[in-house]
């Protein structure tokens, strides 16, 4: 183990060359995950990700607000993504790192993308009255692919929410809400994200780990939805990839996401 | 341009050196979307950005107006992942490479035209690469189901999608590839499709990706004419 901090990669080459991971992990293999929903209280939707050591919480406070002239009949939904410098020495304190910035608007493309949430139902009353969701993603604690494990949290948190009823008063047009009544919020679809980066140009990794992450170069996520489809892929650098090779991560990310929508289907159970 | 009016890809330009001061620039014109890139390296380098084995990549990504937010970290972050894969980076440790890329007008596709843009600005500076990167969107369209035109499950795949296309499309992907062996470097697609629809937009992409290619060694076969001149 002294030998993966002095020279990581040489002993890295050591475990891949018996297509194991120091961890004990298959090169396939993701880690384990657990997921919790609904453990803060004082927001209208929450969850709770872990991901082998990486852990994000995800909290959605829904306001109300007035829309804009463009979409006046959709409501809002902000994601925001933060790594503090408590999650991992990579970060410093301050503005949002690089990494926090780039998850942010992956989340936001993605939510925009797909149909988890069709922001036509977030509507109280056309151009007056709408629904605006921030969803507060924080990193607790970093250990790799911190993607997978914000979305998982971000979608878990959002099937969670719910939202007051809001009557709005006819004479004096003045909304009224009441917080004794509260329903559920209907979302559609489950996406999941599968990380994989690649190391020395020949070898495929599933969800990797910091100090993978550190070793390897390029990374590919692929989100699937629960009609096996793509929703979202991307990858970022590395060396050129003969397309055989992307499928088989295609094909892992839709095994891993049907083993991961178990878990959506379990806590909203 | 006797090239472009066989192809979809809308009218194609691109101006190398139009920038004095920088190392390599280029200015790079897709449809009616209009990229201006400048770089310069391998420079001078902060000594807490170091890196002792290689060359580090700098990308700024302005946009036409404003500052800088959170969609233009995400592109620049693109940008330079691709640059650290192309440029040689071993050959100038501890030195940094920085790449400005300026947005004139973003009619769609843009993401792919900075892709070209940047790549013929390193092109420009002399930059030793593995291979330029090449990038080519498309967009899937699909129609309602009434519409008796479209037979072929009413599907419709456009290469290099104005801002027009791409609000109509339900997918839009965009990939980059090294131009020696046409094998993807990078990718992008978001919207829902399924795997043999994203394996359709990947063949078309390559293969608009070879016109694009010629096109770059037209152009700068066109710049060293001049130069010698």
């Amino acid at each position: 183990m002294e030998l993966l901090n002095l020279q990581p990669v040489e002993s890295y080459k050591t475990f891949l060359k018996e297509n194991i991971r120091p961890d004990g992990r298959e090169l396939m293999e993701t880690r384990q995950t657990v997921l919790n929903v609904g453990s803060i209280s004082t927001a209208d939707g929450s969850a709770l990700v872990k991901l082998g050591e990486t852990m994000v919480i995800c909290g959605v406070k829904a306001e109300l607000t007035i829309p804009s002239a463009e979409d006046p009949g959709k409501g809002i939904v902000v994601p925001n993504m933060e790594m503090s410098a408590l999650c991992s020495s990579h970060f410093k304190p301050g503005p949002p790192s690089e990494q926090a910035q780039v998850i942010t608007k992956f989340l936001d493309n993605l939510l925009k993308s797909c149909t988890v949430i069709d922001t036509a139902d977030l509507c109280v009353m056309k151009d007056k009255l709408v629904w605006v969701l921030y969803c507060d993603l924080i990193c607790l604690n970093y250990d790799g692919n911190a993607l997978d494990a914000s979305v998982l949290a971000l979608i878990a948190a959002l099937q969670n929410v719910k939202i007051p009823e809001v009557t709005v008063d006819d004479e004096s047009g003045l909304p009224h809400t009441n917080m004794e009544v509260k329903k559920a919020f209907a979302t559609r679809g489950m996406p999941c994200a599968t990380t994989f980066t690649v190391f020395d140009g020949s070898h495929i990794i599933a969800d990797p780990t910091l100090k993978e992450e550190d070793i390897t170069e390029g990374n590919i996520t692929v989100v699937t939805d629960e009609h096996d489809n793509l929703i979202y892929v991307q990858r970022q650098g590395g060396l050129a990839m003969p397309e055989a090779e992307m499928q088989k991560c295609v094909k892992r990310a839709v095994e891993h996401g049907s083993e991961m929508r178990k878990l959506y289907l379990a806590v909203a159970s | 341009m006797d090239l472009n009016s066989s192809l979809p890809l809308g009218n194609l330009q691109c101006e190398q050196k139009v920038l004095k001061n920088t190392d390599g620039s280029a200015m790079y014109t897709a449809g009616e979307t209009n990229v201006l890139v400048g770089v310069y390296g391998p420079a001078d380098c902060k000594e807490s950005k170091q890196d002792v084995k290689q060359a580090v990549v700098e990308v700024n990504f302005r946009p036409k107006i404003g500052i800088p937010g959170v969609a233009e970290k995400y592109m620049e972050k693109f940008v330079c992942k691709i640059c650290e894969s192309v440029i040689l980076r071993s050959f100038h440790p501890r030195t940094a490479f920085s790449v400005i890329v300026q947005v004139m007008q973003d009619q769609g596709s843009l993401l792919s035209c900075a892709i070209n843009a940047v790549s013929m600005a390193l092109q420009d500076a002399g930059i030793s690469m593995r291979c330029m990167p090449v990038a080519v969107t498309v967009a899937l369209q699909k129609k309602e189901k009434e519409d008796n035109e479209m037979k072929d499950d009413s599907k419709k795949f456009v290469i290099s999608p104005s801002t027009k296309d791409e609000e109509e499309s339900v997918a839009i992907a965009t990939f980059v590839f090294d131009s020696a062996q046409y094998d993807s470097i990078s990718a992008y697609a978001c919207g829902p499709m399924t795997s043999d629809e994203y394996r359709e937009c990947l063949r078309l992409a390559k293969e608009a990706s070879k016109h694009i290619v010629r096109f770059f060694r037209d152009s700068v076969s066109r710049k060293v004419s001049t130069d010698i001149r």
